[in-house]
């Protein structure tokens, strides 16, 4: 990894990150690298957890740790023990660890039991795909946290370009407008819903953005609606699509021009296809393989089935269409209907429910369920039961905003659930 | 009590219902005036989403009617209809039948 450091002693004095009002230097970078090292378990290979709550330590433990050739996990502190606990459990019961050469990287997402998802990547291969990253003197705002495949893409976008990470203190639509208008931000990656929150907040009525020249956005379908507002708002940015998946790692592709959805592939280390409508994606930086193997299957030859249903209109230019899975996207968070429904199902007096997304005009879609129960309660009770329950389970944009009392689940002619 | 008093009443009933389940604590003690979203407001997205359908609920066991308080119209509306309790009772009052 001596490129690593290699790029990052060069940048030297300019400023790799505004954090909590401080500005740190490629230099203090370093040597947050250095006393992230020292803090690391000497000898064996081990699974290091990293706090995400503070980015640019949180990045510094991260590249300390593909150094030491440790296995990262990061986790953000604010995770509901419970959650935190079965992440744990997964990852620590695992034996796919003897796949690994090097460092690793563990991500999770959505899964299709009760269980999280994890995922291992080997972190130096997923490094290596920014080694020729090009000096770039962007101020770029950092949105995710780096418990994510797009917030670690956007960080070492920015930190091997010597550009600089703009990191808001707090993920609302408010303080990134202040982060905007004080730190001169030029490059904002977002989600849709988070850019539709952004005018919603009239937030560039309210501070100058004038800074901004590319808006990047990513992680779920763009509504058309919402790209043409962009585009009136922001007369002078660009308007990027980004795309990966957490399995893959993000892959570079180019928007074919500002206002459309479609986009061309333009990572040379990146093959595709399409499969009755879906994108398949082959690239050097995918997942070794899943923690727990039944959540999923790898194809032997390098192909991942990324899920995105795509459209291509015979040119190479691509547009995403939707999910084959049922999976809940609120905002660009991805949640498993069944992981709720396995938290719901243990509410006292609930027999049988079902969890469903429905359109929501403010985070794209929200999170409903019906449940079928003997017990007579008022609707308001049942909701009250339900969040106090859930709470205790899951993050809280997980917990469903509507519920319905129904006297039972539908079924479809195959005996299977309605989805 | 005026329609209006009435509507606000019941959200503010349910804002502290929501800052209890939610643990909002700037939220435990709301009036007419509370600022819920926007600027100086203490919900996010996924905490609006939930009020929203608190308040669409409570009018449909209160009143036997359903209104949709995230249209097409509350997302474009000049003002943002989501800013404060009061706004909200507009809100509702505009989509009620009169």
């Amino acid at each position: 990894m001596s490129w690593v450091r290699k790029k990052l002693e060069a940048f030297s004095e300019r400023v790799a990150a505004h954090e909590e009002g401080r500005a740190y230097s490629y230099s203090d970078f370093l040597e947050l690298i250095n006393q992230a090292t020292v803090n690391l378990p000497s000898g064996e290979k081990q699974i290091v957890e990293v706090d995400c709550n503070m980015t640019l330590e949180g990045l510094a433990t991260l590249l300390a740790i593909v150094e030491s050739r440790h296995i990262a996990l990061p986790l953000p502190s604010d995770l509901p023990a419970n959650e935190c606990r079965r992440m744990r459990e997964v990852a620590t019961k695992s034996c796919i660890y003897e796949k690994l050469e090097g460092s690793g990287l563990i991500l999770f997402s959505s899964g299709t039991s009760n269980r999280p998802k994890g995922m291992l990547h080997n972190f130096e291969v997923l490094i290596d795909r920014y080694k020729n990253t090009s000096l770039r003197n962007d101020r770029c705002l950092q949105l995710l946290l780096i418990d994510h495949i797009g917030g670690l893409d956007t960080a070492f976008r920015c930190l091997f370009a010597g550009s600089t990470l703009v990191i808001p203190d707090r993920r609302t639509p408010e303080a990134v407008g202040q982060a905007i208008e004080s730190k001169k931000v030029n490059v904002l990656p977002a989600s849709p819903t988070f850019f539709n929150l952004l005018l919603l907040s009239k937030i560039p009525e309210k501070h100058d953005l004038s800074s901004v020249q590319i808006l990047a956005y990513g992680a779920e379908p763009m509504p058309q609606k919402l790209l043409k507002k962009l585009a009136k708002t922001f007369p002078k940015a660009r308007l990027q699509q980004k795309f990966g998946t957490s399995e893959t790692g993000a892959i570079r592709i180019k928007s074919t021009k500002d206002e459309s959805l479609y986009f061309r592939i333009n990572d040379p280390e990146t093959e595709w296809k399409i499969i009755d409508n879906e994108l398949w994606l082959k690239t050097p930086s995918r997942i070794i393989g899943y923690l727990n193997p039944e959540q999923g299957k790898l194809d032997a030859d390098g192909w991942y089935a990324t899920g995105d249903l795509v459209e291509d209109d015979k040119q190479g230019n691509l547009r995403i269409t939707g999910r084959t899975s049922a999976i809940i996207n609120v905002g660009g968070q991805k949640v498993n209907p069944r992981e709720i429904e396995s938290v719901l199902i243990e509410l006292e007096g609930v027999e049988s429910v079902r969890v469903y997304s429905r359109e929501n005009p403010i985070t794209g879609s929200d999170i409903a369920c019906e449940i079928v129960s003997n017990e007579c309660k008022s609707l308001s009770t049942w909701k009250r039961e339900m969040r106090r329950h859930c709470r205790k389970e899951l993050s809280l944009w997980k917990i469903p905003s509507s519920l319905v009392v129904i006297d039972e689940i539908e079924i479809n002619s195959r005996m299977k659930r309605k989805n | 009590m005026s329609e209006k008093k009435v509507i606000e009443a019941l959200i503010i009933d349910l804002v502290k219902l929501l800052a209890e389940d939610f643990q909002i604590d700037s939220l435990i003690n709301p009036d007419a005036t509370t600022l819920l979203y926007g600027i100086d407001g203490p919900l996010d997205s996924m905490a609006l989403v939930n009020l929203i359908a608190d308040i669409e609920d409570a009018i449909s066991e209160k009143f036997s009617v359903s209104i949709s308080l995230a249209d097409e119209k509350a997302m474009s509306a000049h003002h943002s209809p989501y800013r404060s309790v009061t706004s909200l009772a507009d809100a509702v009052l505009e989509r009620m039948p009169s």
